[in-house]
């Protein structure tokens, strides 16, 4: 009796695993859908809409699996469901049916994609961390002229900055409970003053939303769902994105668009091949895209050109959107077992 | 002003009814698709929707809620358990089961309905040409003895209501066997 048991449990688990990974990643192409069908231009908006995707399976799949048992059922299955996972199991390749090789695959993908950002992060994490030093008066100077000039434009209270003595050029904003921008004497010799000044804005954006502590949320829920391949991708997005936000704030506050971009492509020639001068603690923001040179090189080539376009118009009703998007994937997903 | 405000209505009214209509084409495509790949396996294995494969016939019993009835003679030639189990029309549906020979071909197959009065659900008997029919009878009751094609082969089939549940029987080999067969068909247990 104890083996049966265990085995229908397994298989239970191994649906659920399975719509896990297939409710993610129908709820993530259909938000992407959306994305491109509505023009959706707006990084605030996008962040948005693609959370719609990334909350689904760690608030809405729960909540579908525990409300409403009779979805696990045969009936629900065999004659309500639109799709039912289960039914690969008919079709056999070398002897296994493709349900089990779909799960396994895909989970090995969240895995493997999973990895790839943790594996760097966890090297980086062998080599210590520079100490914070005073910075010299040079650097001293050009510092407190940017941030001077910010706060009179924006009156955001003046952040914490950390000067690292280092030739590589860096520019990242760091810590949970005591948020910090990190700067280093090789960024301070390589930009001018507009764009060190656009550049501390854009990480000032990225503190003002507090970004650093929602990467780290993000990356926890990474590891909580490794098996999930497009709860992986939809999180490197939403990171792409929130880079995308931090820029169009920054420019906003620095009124200058241009600095920003020549800001952001001297740092990258600059850094391109090169080791970070500091250890960064941001699995989502600069360290993600690192293992991919060429991604990344991509990314600050897109980053750039958004720049130059200039801003991106909002689209109107974005909270009706948001939630019409997510109550139309959660329909449709009821229907998928 | 009362121009501008009508304007700017029918504009916010546009922009509501391009969203809606978006979102709606998004969805019935990601629907379709969805619903495609839920159909795929049954296409593949060449399988009407609603059939569906299962692995023992207490599955297949589990599924339809209802005990099967099956043969208590079981020739030699013929290799237990069944090769192939396919039920279809959800709760109290119908069940078909195939027999291979020693050879590994198919030899027999039972197609049976689970529910008083009710016939064999039509995606399991999909695919068969009737050629003959003569009326006969199983034990006392009457049945329908016709010679079909299935998939190109010709079979015998004797259709007849033991219990008031409609049976099929299809056999490749002597009449005398199928009726031997037939005669011994009984419920696998308590209902």
């Amino acid at each position: 009796m104890e083996a049966p048991r265990r085995c229908m449990e397994s298989a239970r688990w191994a649906d659920i695993l399975a719509q896990a990974i297939f409710h993610t990643l129908v709820a993530a192409l259909f938000v992407e859908a959306l994305v491109r069908s509505w023009r959706v231009n707006d990084p605030g908006q996008r962040i948005a809409l693609r959370l719609t995707a990334l909350g689904y399976p760690l608030v809405v799949f729960p909540a579908l699996v525990t409300l409403f048992p009779l979805r696990a059922e045969e009936r629900f299955r065999d004659g309500l469901a639109l799709f039912s996972g289960r039914r690969w199991e008919d079709v056999t390749v070398l002897g296994h049916g493709l349900f089990e090789v779909f799960v396994l695959g895909l989970a090995g993908l969240g895995a493997v994609l999973l990895l790839m950002d943790l594996v760097p992060m966890a090297w980086r994490r062998r080599t210590p961390r520079p100490r914070p030093v005073a910075p010299d008066p040079r650097s001293a100077a050009a510092l407190e002229a940017a941030l001077s000039d910010l706060g009179a434009r924006t009156r955001l209270r003046r952040p914490e900055v950390q000067f690292v003595d280092g030739e590589t050029p860096a520019i990242f904003c760091t810590g949970v409970r005591t948020p910090a921008i990190v700067v280093s004497r090789g960024a301070l010799r390589l930009l001018d003053a507009d764009e060190l000044r656009a550049a501390l804005a854009h990480e000032l954006s990225h503190l003002v939303r507090r970004d650093p502590a929602a990467s780290w949320g993000v990356f926890a829920a990474r590891v909580l769902l490794f098996f999930n391949p497009a709860f992986q991708v939809v999180s490197r997005t939403i990171a792409r994105d929130a880079e995308w936000l931090a820029d169009e704030r920054a420019a906003e506050l620095s009124g200058d668009r241009l600095a920003l971009a020549s800001g952001l492509l001297k740092l990258h020639r600059a850094t391109l091949g090169r080791r970070p001068a500091a250890r960064r603690t941001l699995p989502l923001a600069g360290a993600l895209s690192e293992p991919l040179a060429r991604v990344r090189s991509r990314d600050v080539e897109v980053r750039c050109r958004r720049l130059l376009d200039g801003p991106a118009p909002r689209l109107p009703f974005g909270a009706a959107r948001v939630a019409l998007a997510g109550i139309a994937v959660t329909a449709l997903l009821f229907f998928v077992v | 002003m009362m121009r501008a405000n009508g304007t700017a209505g029918r504009s916010v009214g546009l922009q509501v009814a391009r969203m809606l209509a978006t979102l709606f084409w998004v969805l019935s495509a990601t629907a379709a698709t969805v619903a495609a790949l839920g159909a795929l396996p049954g296409w593949i294995a060449g399988e009407g929707a609603g059939v569906r494969r299962v692995a023992s016939l207490d599955e297949a019993e589990r599924r339809l809620g209802a005990r099967l009835v099956l043969p208590g003679y079981f020739p030699d030639r013929l290799a237990w358990p069944a090769a192939e189990i396919r039920v279809a029309g959800g709760r109290h549906g119908s069940a078909s089961l195939v027999f291979h020979d020693r050879a590994g071909e198919p030899a027999l197959q039972l197609l049976e309905a689970t529910e008083e009065g009710a016939s064999v659900a039509a995606p399991l008997l999909a695919g068969t040409t009737v050629l003959d029919t003569r009326r006969t009878a199983v034990e006392t009751r009457p049945a329908t003895l016709a010679s079909v094609l299935v998939n190109g082969a010709r079979w015998h089939q004797l259709t007849w209501y033991p219990g008031r549940r409609a049976v099929v029987l299809r056999g490749r080999g002597e009449l005398d066997e199928l009726f031997l067969i037939a005669r011994s068909v009984h419920g696998r247990g308590a209902p």
